[in-house]
């Protein structure tokens, strides 16, 4: 039976956390962030990591010791976090914001008419415009890097590692270095 | 639909760059960061203290959930409504009653000079009952053997 990590030994994991654990969890937090766009409502990632250890001490989100490491656990808490973020503003976006008797009587004053306030299901070009235009930046930077364009094309149509190797014709190591170069670029672009 | 989608894809893309990174080895992370002009000692000593103050916000917001939980305790006790006799008298009848019933209360509650509780004041008399209400002991049936 797995036991949930103590207070005691979350700080201390806390305390134990290497250079390249914290490094790593801060540059996760930070892009997790970047992909949800609006959706993070300006909270950064110390929000996401406080929210992640909140969560973990509550016992919501108990870390597991004997099965994750706490840097794993943390950044699935992290991705979960985000998700469910993503996820509310989608359902904000979904809900039925007016009543009938409210559009019926919409007025003509656009800024008082309920058609025009009510929260539309589709991103607006101003949400959209955070990831796509991250998006749009990242490839502007590797305009001549073809192979690093392709790699991009192919997961935005959803390709995973061996499909994208198998369509582009490439080898591991060729993905390897080429998604370093990408991860790399983005501190750039979202900075 | 066209927007939906693309920003359905450039969340795809910015996904995978994101857990690219928990892939990423120990020392292309260092690597990354010296690359990005990045102090590594300083970043987790960041990330630390951003962890540290995470687990403060929650040791302080369940220290501060105890003591509202102990306030509404205290402010439950205070708005009980015990039926106590209505005279003085009867009050230290029910006082006798209790203490020959459950002679344990006594040595809790009155020390020794007041022993022979003959000597207590009305109102302490009431507070001694109040008190024994919250600790229950009103609700002992044999309390209301021989009424009526």
């Amino acid at each position: 039976m797995a036991e949930p990590a103590s207070t005691a030994e979350i700080e201390e994991a806390i305390r134990s956390l290497t250079d390249q654990d914290a490094g790593r969890l801060k540059r996760y937090t930070i892009r997790r962030l970047a992909a949800i766009g609006r959706a993070a409502r300006g909270k950064d990632w110390e929000d996401l990591l406080q929210e992640g250890i909140t969560r973990t001490l509550a016992g919501t989100r108990a870390w597991n010791k004997n099965a994750v490491t706490f840097v794993g656990h943390l950044m699935g808490v992290s991705r979960s976090i985000c998700s469910e973020m993503a996820e509310k503003l989608t359902a904000e976006k979904n809900e039925e914001p007016m009543s009938e008797s409210e559009l019926i009587g919409a007025a003509k004053n656009p800024a008082l008419n309920p058609y025009q306030l009510a929260i539309s299901p589709m991103p607006t070009a101003e949400e959209i415009t955070e990831t796509r235009d991250a998006v749009d930046a990242i490839k502007r930077s590797f305009r001549d890097d073809p192979l690093v364009l392709d790699i991009v094309s192919a997961l935005e149509e959803g390709f995973n590692g061996p499909e994208i190797k198998e369509v582009l014709g490439i080898s591991q190591k060729d993905l390897e270095t080429a998604m370093r170069r990408l991860r790399r670029a983005v501190p750039k672009v979202l900075s | 639909m066209n927007d939906k989608i693309a920003e359905e894809k450039a969340r795809r893309v910015l996904e995978v760059i994101a857990e690219s990174v928990a892939e990423t080895s120990d020392d292309e992370i260092l690597e990354d960061m010296r690359a990005e002009g990045k102090d590594p000692a300083a970043v987790a000593q960041e990330v630390r203290s951003a962890l540290f103050r995470g687990v403060t916000a929650f040791k302080k917001a369940k220290l501060r959930a105890a003591h509202e939980q102990h306030e509404r305790q205290v402010e439950e006790l205070h708005h009980q409504n015990f039926s106590l006799p209505d005279t003085p008298a009867a009050m230290r009848a029910l006082l006798a009653k209790i203490l020959t019933l459950v002679p344990e209360y006594g040595p809790a509650l009155l020390t020794a000079q007041y022993r022979d509780f003959s000597e207590l004041s009305d109102e302490d008399v009431r507070q001694h009952l109040v008190q024994l209400a919250h600790l229950g002991a009103m609700e002992d049936p044999r309390l209301r053997e021989g009424d009526g």
